[in-house]
């Protein structure tokens, strides 16, 4: 074993070589061939290496952007029913104009609306509500209006601090008064909910009325609940019933099976509350 | 402490520092895996391995950096045998002296470095390669400690309950 003094040589010698080999190198200009050896030998291993590390770095970035792309997804679904949103409510107000020259501009608008997400629905095919995760900490009144992209669907009939339940236009008891929008015939809307049929019908249509098929059928704020302008759904079906009334079915202009999505309205202001006095806990 | 396994030791920081490396660090974080292993290596088998070990791993890293040969063949097995002599004497021969031992390792290898290039005039270091080394230093003395770890054999006889 080599004692301190000779592990001192051996330590000069490494260092000199090394000094003497470092200014060799700068004077001359020239590089030793060790490296072309070492690259040799090493160079396959770092190969190896490098090609599975960036496998499984390139696996990691495909999920990453997966995740991106699903996000951005997600934005892009977001924005789509904002502007779905807002084709409708320039469409409400065309048809309020339409209708109405004389209100003024604040009477047409709809307020802003208060964004909101399906979290709960009803499994009764007779209470058809959904719970919706806004309550009357944003600002939600009940009998509030409630709208999705397509159109109209519902109105809010229980208002807890957090949440809300929001009877939907294919429950039994709802209802909403309409008129459409080329014809300009006035009824009444309400779910059909049986065995052969789903949708909506319209009712107190007398005969002789000139409905066509695909004409829009759009609030017509007669009921003072829903405003006026707001599409509910399209004539699917006109035929003469057995008295002197239209049967008139309509397809609703939103899938309420497939809610996800919902914008509450404020309350239309000066109507009054409809006696549904429910709150729902928190 | 087995050769063996600080040889293996030695590529399998060869390959984290050169392919491995580039892949998961950007360039601004450059720790030295090949100095901590020398490192850790001459703390455990002392100033002798340390020089060998040093010059094998300097001149390797000299190899594959496309500088000079030897900047780094000159500076590891002066910093991992001053290191090894200091860790003979007290307080540094505690268990406390390891990671002292490899961050002044780790400083001084820059240091050496920079002075080849910019004061012997050998070569040129930017100031962003200076820091990026200097960042990485942590990470540096990290690997060195799991290094110690890793090589440091169970003594004959003993039974790991």
């Amino acid at each position: 074993m080599p004692g301190k003094r000779g592990h001192g040589v051996f330590l000069g010698i490494v260092l000199a070589a090394n000094f003497l080999g470092l200014t060799f190198q700068v004077r001359s200009g020239i590089n030793f061939p060790i490296r072309e050896g070492l690259a040799a030998v090493f160079g396959g291993g770092q190969n190896l290496v490098v090609s599975s590390t960036r496998a499984v770095s390139s696996w990691v970035e495909t999920v990453r952007e997966a995740n991106e792309v699903r996000m951005a997804q997600d934005e892009l679904r977001d924005r789509i029913a904002w502007l779905e949103w807002e084709l409708t409510v320039q469409r409400g107000m065309l048809e309020r104009v339409r209708g109405f020259t004389s209100l003024d501009a604040e009477a047409m608008e709809l307020g802003e609306p208060v964004a909101g997400e399906v979290v709960g629905i009803s499994a009764s095919p007779l209470d058809r509500t959904v719970t919706v995760n806004r309550g009357s900490r944003h600002g939600i009144e009940r009998d509030a209006p409630v709208m999705a992209a397509g159109g109209l669907v519902g109105r809010v009939v229980a208002v807890g601090p957090g949440v809300s339940q929001v009877e939907l236009l294919s429950s039994s008891t709802a209802a909403v008064a309409v008129v459409t929008s080329t014809s300009r015939t006035r009824g009444v809307v309400r779910a059909v909910n049986d065995s052969e049929a789903r949708g909506y019908r319209l009712h107190f249509v007398p005969v002789g009325q000139q409905i066509a098929v695909s004409e829009e059928v759009i609030s017509s704020g007669l009921d003072q609940l829903f405003p006026k302008g707001l599409l509910v759904g399209r004539v699917s079906e006109v035929h003469e019933g057995a008295g002197l009334l239209l049967e008139v079915a309509i397809e609703p202009a939103v899938d309420l099976d497939r809610l996800e999505r919902v914008f509450v309205l404020p309350r239309l202001a000066g109507f009054p509350l409809l006696p549904a006095p429910d709150v729902l806990e928190p | 402490m087995s050769f063996m396994r600080a040889a293996l030791a030695v590529v399998a920081a060869f390959l984290i520092q050169t392919a491995v490396l580039p892949l998961v660090v950007g360039d601004g974080l450059t720790p030295d895996f090949l100095l901590a292993t020398a490192a850790a290596v001459a703390l455990l088998a002392g100033p002798g391995p340390a020089i060998g070990f040093g010059l094998v791993t300097g001149l390797l890293q000299d190899s594959f950096s496309g500088g000079l040969l030897g900047m780094n063949g000159f500076s590891k097995p002066l910093v991992v045998f001053l290191a090894a002599r200091a860790r003979e004497h007290p307080p540094l021969d505690t268990r406390a002296g390891v990671p002292l031992l490899l961050l002044f390792a780790a400083t001084a290898d820059l240091l050496i470095l920079w002075a080849l290039g910019e004061v012997a005039g050998f070569t040129t270091i930017s100031a962003r390669e200076l820091g990026a080394a200097g960042l990485g230093i942590p990470i540096t003395v990290s690997y060195g400690l799991l290094m110690v770890r890793f090589l440091r054999t169970t003594p004959a006889g003993h039974r790991v309950p």
